[in-house]
């Protein structure tokens, strides 16, 4: 049972975290009307109503560091990093230049539709709810749990939390002033249902012939979920925080006669606003403790050995001790994203290939995109993309009618080499997306 | 084209999705073994304090044994005081033969000065002599003796060296002028008084008093004593008849000096009143002159005593071959207790006893017993031991006693023949009351038998993480052990389930009498799933046969200092 905790570890996470990376396939079809999330000024050319819950799911897993970085083949099986037979410098070589990290991503649209307004306007209008998390462990520790040197080590870091996004957009085509520009907004109220996060900032360790000593040292918080006899335990669902943001973007299309059918600009800022602040339900986590042994002293005729090694054990034990306080707020940070792109469509725009320059948490990216629209209802897209903590590739299709029902699909991974239950080896970034929308009005 | 496109649209999509799984990592086949540590993992374990001999014996005793101060422990037990038994000769003669000096006096007549003539007188009928009566006058040396026989003298007398007087014997010299022509002026007897052959003065050791403080003069009527006390009379020991048990004695009593006159007046009337001699009397008169005693060498035998030490109790107990405890050099002791003050031996034999069958004796151990010097009681304790050495005050005397304790008694007989060293010189006073005590007791401090089978067994339980730690790896104890005892002890470790059931093979160590011994408790290698079952771990400590005749101390500890040692590190698995 032992043997898959990590591998279960992995697919948990990975299929958990499915999201915007492969959506990102759509960002060059025009007939897409996904890709407005990622630009508040592009407007599809259909109207359309996503089917509740289906109009869109996306999850997206990735990570510096994959199952080769723990695992190592050697002698016939597959091996721990704390294996004997695995040397410090094997491990310690493996591991990527920074800290080890996983962070996952899942959004789900509730509800949601887009409708033209007027002869240059697009109304969208969406319910969403996003859910993301993190989990990074510092190279010192790791570095510790294999050399076990004593000292003092930063310890991991847990965050996740779950919004919900009501979102407004309209985009308008300002072609009548600029030929081939659009510009569009959207405004975003985010309200906070869970949170919480947790950092163990010291983890010290002393181990000798004296003593055995160790402390912690760590902070959290918790919003809408009660740490309680060492369990967390989550509240009814309730809005507990707020914030608003704004998306702002602008198109301009350029339109060329010949093989190449033009050049189409874009750009864009998203979730431009506040931080999300939860005031409800919220709490405080405090973990810190200290302890040592130096022996069991004054050992008697008639020494009490339970006793005293059981206070002992207590006094370790409470190194990981939780305990919560009420708080007045606390403050999650909703971090704006960037969007370049540039198209180059040509063989009636039927073809297209696209570069996309784009920074979401704190990473940037370069995408490329090989762009297919063989049929007026069918796009087909290919992707590499770069820059970013990990390389990947993808796909993306979507059957998109006049009239009827949309469907899309995406999928991106880095890592093509994979263990056989599929973890990635090597540092991953997986995503995927899908959707179902009923589409009318096309033109 | 559309259809080129389709076609090329759907390998790139196919192609992105499939990846490529490696065989290499099938994480069915993953080895979930972990090590941590790079080298040997130290832990601490524990120290005990220390853990003494005392509380492992406990304070409960049996009434004849004792814990000493050092911490030792002793049998001690011990004899009523036996009183010895001595007859005061009662019929000496105590007058000395003196009697008939009794009441009576002897008077030796000087010639002081004589009346002179044709001397003139005052106005006021005084006239001053001093030129007519020369200033002193040398008096040839005269004496007497004084003849007696003094009879009865003890039987027991091998020697003699002299009588005691009593405290109220005395001689008083009275030196006096009668009918004394003077009635001014004052006549100073400068006499030296011979009395060594005879009497012991006290104040004069020499036995020679010289009188020039008495001042014979008109206020005193001119005549003026002395009373010298006496303290023995000195005898001269070869008129010591033995068997007449008779002492005579004359003895020779002398005097000589000067009479010294100083400003010599008389009168017309007393003049005229006056002979014509004016003579210096000295009488000499015996006071209460009695024997007190007798100073000489004697041949008395005190007493024989037989006196037992019943050891039955002690038998019962530690009298086994295989006893637990042994009686380390075992002793006995005498104390005596006298205010005899004749030298006095002893000789003392011991025969121990087993069922009623002599087992072994030790016969004739001879030694001196204390004197009184002054009539005061003295105390002496004796300690018979088998190197005679003399230690907490008690004197040593060299005896076999050890050999009285193999085997262990059930009684010790003491004979004691005690009498007077007539080679020395003591007193026996005839009205004084001898006092004369003996007790006995045995002490031997306890030992470590042979039979000892001292075991000190402890369980504690053991944290689960023990268990899962011997599961896959080596390990040890490693520290060290401080024994101050002189028991060479035996360490073994066990290790158990919950119902006591063994896991382990019991590990040994052995513990060094008296120092410090390091410690290196191997447990083996890994033990692998029955290490999950490990619940306590069972201490026996054993002392080694070895130790036996070693004292037993209360103080003796034992601690110990211990770690853990992981060799090359925790071996676990997730």
């Amino acid at each position: 049972m032992k043997r898959h905790i990590l591998s279960v570890a992995v697919l948990l996470f990975a299929c958990t975290l499915v999201s915007a990376q492969s959506l990102r396939g759509s960002y060059f079809f025009e007939t897409s009307p996904q890709r407005g999330k990622m630009n508040a000024a592009f407007a599809p050319q259909v109207n359309y109503v996503s089917v509740p819950l289906l109009g869109a799911v996306g999850v997206e897993t990735w990570s510096n560091a994959g199952l080769g970085q723990f695992v190592f083949p050697a002698g016939g099986s597959l091996k721990t990093f704390m294996h004997p037979d695995i040397s410090a410098d094997s491990f310690l070589s493996a591991l990527p230049d920074g800290d080890p990290y996983l962070k996952e991503r899942l959004e789900m649209d509730l509800l949601g539709g887009g409708f033209r307004l007027g002869a240059n306007g697009f109304v969208s209008i969406g319910v969403s709810v996003l859910e993301d998390g993190s989990a990074l462990v510092p190279k010192e520790f790791l570095r510790f749990a294999k050399l076990n040197e004593n000292g003092s080590y930063p310890g991991p870091q847990v965050s996740g939390r779950i919004y919900g996004a009501l979102s407004l957009g309209y985009s308008h085509d300002l072609g009548d002033l600029v030929e081939g520009l659009r510009v569009g907004g959207r405004v975003k109220l985010l309200s906070g249902l869970y949170a919480g996060d947790i950092d163990l900032r010291k983890i010290e360790i002393g181990i000798d012939a004296e003593q055995v000593s160790a402390a912690t040292e760590g902070e959290g918080h918790l919003a809408g979920i009660a740490w309680k006899d060492s369990h967390l335990r989550a509240d009814d669902i309730a809005l507990r925080g707020f914030a608003v943001a704004v998306d702002l973007g602008v198109e301009y299309r350029l339109r060329l006669d010949g093989f190449i059918n033009g050049v189409n600009l874009s750009a864009s800022v998203n979730d431009l606003g506040t931080a999300l602040r939860f005031n409800k339900g919220v709490s405080t986590l405090t973990t810190g403790a200290t302890a040592s042994f130096t022996g069991l002293q004054g050992i008697s005729t008639n020494y009490d050995f339970k006793e005293n090694l059981q206070r002992v054990i207590d006094d370790f034990s409470r190194l990981t001790d939780i305990s919560s306080a009420p708080a007045d707020s606390y403050e999650s940070p909703v971090r704006p994203s960037f969007y370049a792109g540039v198209e180059v469509p040509f063989l009636n725009e039927m073809i297209s290939v696209g570069a996309l320059y784009y920074r979401t948490a704190g990473f940037n990216h370069l995408m490329a995109s090989l762009n297919l629209s063989p049929l007026y209802w069918l796009n087909l897209s290919v992707n590499g993309t770069f820059l970013g903590p990990v390389n990947n590739y993808g796909c993306y299709a979507e059957i998109i009618p006049k009239n009827g029902l949309g469907l899309f699909f995406g999928l991106n991974a880095a890592s093509l080499k994979t263990s056989r239950h599929h973890i990635p080896i090597n540092n991953f970034s997986e995503s995927a997306c899908l959707g179902l929308n009923v589409v009318f009005g096309g033109k | 084209m559309k259809h080129f496109l389709l076609k090329a649209s759907g390998i790139l999509l196919a192609a992105s999705v499939i990846g490529c799984a490696d065989p290499t990592y099938d994480i069915d086949k993953l080895d979930t073994a972990a090590h941590f540590g790079s080298g040997d993992i130290n832990l601490p374990l524990g120290s005990t304090d220390k853990i003494t001999v005392g509380e492992l014996i406990g304070d409960e005793f049996d009434e004849w044994i004792s814990k000493n101060s050092n911490g030792t422990y002793s049998i001690s037990y011990g004899s009523d005081p036996y009183d010895l038994s001595f007859a005061v000769p009662q019929d000496i003669d105590r007058s000395l033969g003196l009697k008939r000096y009794k009441g009576r006096y002897i008077d030796i007549e000087y010639p002081a000065f004589s009346k002179p003539s044709g001397i003139k007188f005052d106005e006021n009928g005084v006239a001053d002599l001093s030129s007519r009566i020369a200033a002193s006058r040398k008096i040839a040396e005269r004496g007497f003796r004084l003849p007696f026989t003094i009879e009865k003298m003890p039987a027991q007398l091998e020697g003699l060296s002299s009588v005691l007087l009593t405290d109220d014997s005395q001689v008083k010299i009275t030196f006096s002028i009668p009918d004394c022509l003077l009635t001014e002026g004052t006549v100073t007897p400068d006499i030296r008084f011979d009395l060594h052959e005879l009497f012991e003065v006290a104040g004069y050791p020499d036995g020679v008093v010289t009188f020039n403080d008495l001042k014979l003069n008109s206020s005193n009527g001119y005549s003026a004593s002395k009373v010298l006390n006496l303290k023995k009379i000195v005898i001269n020991p070869d008129n010591f008849n033995r068997a007449k048990r008779t002492l005579d004695i004359n003895a020779h009593i002398g005097f000589s000096g000067n009479i010294l006159v100083d400003k010599p007046k008389t009168t017309k009337a007393r003049y005229q009143e006056t002979g014509s001699s004016n003579p210096l009397i000295i009488r000499v008169q015996l006071v209460n002159l009695l024997c007190k005693g007798v100073e000489g060498q004697f041949t008395y035998g005190v007493d024989s005593i037989r006196s037992r030490l019943k050891l039955t109790k002690v038998a019962q107990k530690f009298g086994g071959d295989d006893t637990p405890v042994t009686f380390t050099s075992p002793e006995l002791h005498l104390t005596y207790s006298s205010n005899f003050s004749v030298p006095t031996r002893a000789v003392a034999t011991f025969v121990a006893q087993r069922d009623g069958q002599t087992t072994a004796q030790v016969k004739n151990v001879p030694f001196d017993l204390p004197v009184s010097t002054n009539g005061a009681t003295v105390k002496r304790v004796y300690r018979f031991c088998s190197n005679g050495k003399s230690a907490g005050g008690a004197v040593g005397v060299k005896a076999n006693i050890p050999s009285l304790f193999k085997p262990f008694p059930d009684i010790i007989y003491v004979y004691l023949d005690i009498a007077t060293d007539n080679t020395k010189t003591g007193i026996v006073e005839l009205d004084k009351e001898y006092d004369l005590q003996v007790a006995l007791d045995i002490s031997s401090p306890l030992g470590y038998g042979p039979g000892l089978k001292l075991e000190y067994s402890d369980s504690f339980p053991l944290p689960t993480v023990f268990g899962d730690i011997l599961k896959e790896n080596r390990l040890k104890l490693v520290g060290d052990i401080t024994n101050t005892s002189p028991l060479k002890l035996g360490l073994d470790f066990v290790m158990t389930d919950e119902a006591g059931n063994q896991l382990t093979q019991p590990v040994s160590q052995e513990i060094a009498a008296g120092g410090t011994t390091p410690v290196e408790i191997d447990f083996g290698g890994a033990m692998g799933a029955s290490a999950k079952s490990i619940a306590k771990g069972v201490l026996i400590l054993n002392a080694a046969p070895a130790s036996s005749g070693k004292a037993i101390n209360a103080n003796d500890y034992i601690q110990a200092d211990l770690k853990i040692q992981v060799p090359d590190g925790f071996y676990f698995s997730f």
